[in-house]
């Protein structure tokens, strides 16, 4: 088990390693640079300015200098937000994003399962279908229509929660969650009444049901570990993405996230900053395919044993 | 026969299908005697599996049973999922065709087997994991103590099949039902098996029905058989007697289509003409008669009844009263 984990460990480090050097060439081979978009300034400026950011130097050097910054844990400075390290904007950013994330995550896990084996319980009846058609809106409107609905009903008719922004406590968060949560929900449901119902077809609840042991127990402890076991398999990946923060999101509600510096970072060529979401992001991502692995061992025996 | 532990009468299990209704199981009747062994014979979609299944209440979901299938005063085929729990894993246990997928994979052997024991009669977990390390001992699953605490990946087929035949047979039901238990397995240790369960169930006291298509099977443990074709009860009677005297056609063309060790130089294997018929709307006459040799008009018209030739003997071909 700790030698499982620490392999993972180690070879997600090389993968990070690897992530780190492909965005960082990839990143100078894209047309432009960190200041083609600024108004027009002098040559004698900009020279000062690219020297400043160690912008002038041979690549492989910036790149050199990059990597020993990294292992001091030092991000660089943004060449967007002037006076900002990388590091002070995902330290400002990420409690937002990771709080509606994680909250979004566990309000779709356990809304989606749960009408998901009750879609599958309940095939073909009416329960299965409206739990079916709020799986298909939820997966097919996008959040920036969904999201200025709720604000306009639960805001500005009802007046029952703030619009956006981040500065009324629990208050803020109820919209972005759920909204968030929603086509999540719908995945998620989607996901599990399938596999509920593929295994309430295995021969090994056949088995449980011949025993006589009753519907409930049945359920309880032979179907719904091994239904469960894709839906775990999706949340682990997905929940690195979520908690990184959703731009859509953060722009309808205001939320001072880090979801919104993935795109304004990768426009604006502010190439540390890409750099560190993308390791972020990159990080997390292991992260949770390794936490993914050992709850699936923990629950399926056949899973462990080769780590 | 009131001395009948189970009594079925009249059973017919249809599917509801695409294409319409399909009769697996059409009209079948007969009596298991307590602690006997009847074998129930057949090709592939005759319906015998479908029997047990719906003795169980494990029919699919697009399957019906109708009729009665009176066991220990209840009617099993009118019984609720409730009832039917008071009733399946207690007095009436079941075992399946395919052992490698017939146990759950993410629980404990052990575990598995107690189930029954700690929900029906109530034990202690202690109690019920004790009697389950007996039971598998008793299957002779070396070092049972330690393989109990295993998953089911972790045991053969052959092993799978005995830690069925131990959970099935853990809480002493009256009745087993074993579905083509030794198909999956591998030839040389389908004897095994089969001796194992038939000698556990002689001990407790249980009577079993043997579902299977290999007349050797049957042969080797069964009193009595039941030869079922097109989802009809062919012929009937005791296993010595069917065997060495077999009065429908399609029981001699079985027979013959059997391998015998001292013929398989000599003689080639017989066969029955033409495929089983599998599903559609069934015939007016005979189920048989397409692929029977001995055909005469009637059998396409009318079906011939079962009729008793002989005590405990019963035969349902036209040709029977002729001859």
């Amino acid at each position: 088990m700790l030698r499982f984990v620490g392999r993972r460990l180690w070879e997600g480090t090389l993968t990070l390693a690897a992530l780190v050097t492909l965005t960082f060439f990839v990143m100078r081979l894209a047309p432009g640079g960190p200041f083609s978009k600024n108004r027009k300034i002098s040559p004698e400026v900009l020279e000062h300015i690219k020297a400043a950011f160690h912008l002038d130097e041979p690549v492989w050097q910036q790149f050199a200098r990059y990597v020993w910054g990294l292992l001091h844990f030092d991000f660089g400075p943004s060449t967007r937000f002037r006076d900002y390290s990388v590091g002070d904007l995902i330290a400002s950013g990420l409690p937002y994003s990771l709080t509606i994330g994680f909250w979004a995550i566990v309000v779709a896990a356990m809304v989606g399962v749960a009408l998901g084996i009750a879609g599958a319980l309940r095939r073909n009846t009416p329960t299965d279908y409206v739990a079916g058609i709020l799986g298909v809106v939820g997966i097919a409107v996008p959040i920036f229509v969904i999201g200025p609905l709720f604000q306009v009903v639960f805001a500005l008719k009802l007046n029952w929660l703030p619009v956006g922004g981040s500065d009324q406590g629990w208050r803020s968060l109820v919209m972005p969650v759920l909204v968030l949560s929603l086509p999540n929900i719908a995945y998620i449901s989607r996901l599990t009444r399938g596999s509920m119902i593929e295994t309430m077809r295995e021969n090994y609840v056949r088995t449980a049901r011949a025993k006589g042991i009753g519907a409930r127990r049945t359920l309880m402890k032979h179907t719904l570990k091994g239904a469960l076991l894709p839906v775990i398999a999706y949340l682990g990946p997905s929940t690195a993405g979520i908690i990184t923060g959703s731009i859509l999101i953060e722009t309808v509600f205001a939320v001072p996230g880090i979801g919104r510096h993935f795109v304004d970072a990768a426009l604006n060529r502010d190439y540390p900053l890409v750099m560190g979401i993308t390791l972020l992001y990159g990080a997390l991502l292991i992260v949770f395919n390794i936490l993914t692995d050992l709850v699936r061992g923990w629950l399926d025996p056949r899973a462990r044993g080769n780590g | 026969m009131t001395d009948s532990l189970l009594s079925v009468r009249d059973l017919q299990v249809k599917f509801r299908l695409p294409a319409g209704a399909m009769t697996a199981v059409d009209g079948v009747s007969f009596d298991v005697k307590p602690g006997e062994v009847l074998g129930i014979v057949g090709e592939s979609g005759s319906g015998k599996s479908q029997i047990l299944f719906s003795l169980m209440g494990l029919l699919a979901s697009n399957g019906t049973a109708r009729g009665t299938a009176s066991f220990q005063g209840q009617d099993l085929l009118a019984l609720g999922p409730m009832a039917l729990d008071s009733i399946r894993g207690v007095t009436l246990s079941m075992i399946f065709q395919d052992p490698m997928t017939s146990l759950n994979p993410y629980m404990r052997i052990g575990d598995q087997l107690a189930e029954g024991l700690r929900v029906h009669k109530g034990l202690s977990k202690a109690e019920a994991w004790k009697a389950a390390v007996a039971m598998l001992d008793r299957v002779r699953i070396p070092d049972a103590a330690r393989r109990a605490r295993h998953y089911p990946h972790e045991f053969s087929g052959g092993m799978r099949q005995r830690v069925m035949i131990a959970m099935a047979l853990l809480v002493r039901p009256a009745l087993l039902l074993a579905d083509e238990p030794t198909t999956a397995l591998d030839v040389t240790i389908q004897a095994q098996v089969l001796d194992l369960m038939a000698e556990l169930g002689r001990e407790i006291g249980t009577a079993i029905i043997l579902v299977t298509h290999d007349l050797g099977v049957v042969a080797r443990l069964c009193d009595r058989v039941i030869v079922l074709y097109g989802g009809r009860v062919m012929e009937e009677g005791e296993a010595e007697v069917l065997f060495a005297s077999p009065a429908h056609p399609y029981s001699q063309g079985l027979l013959a289509a059997t391998p015998r060790l001292e013929d398989a130089l000599t003689k080639r294997l017989g066969t029955i003409p033409g495929t089983p018929r599998s599903g559609g709307a069934m015939l007016p006459g005979c189920p048989f008669a397409p692929r029977c040799t001995l055909k005469i008009p009637i059998c396409d018209a009318t079906r011939p009844p079962l009729i008793a030739i002989a005590p405990e003997r019963l035969v349902s071909c036209h040709l029977t009263g002729a001859t």
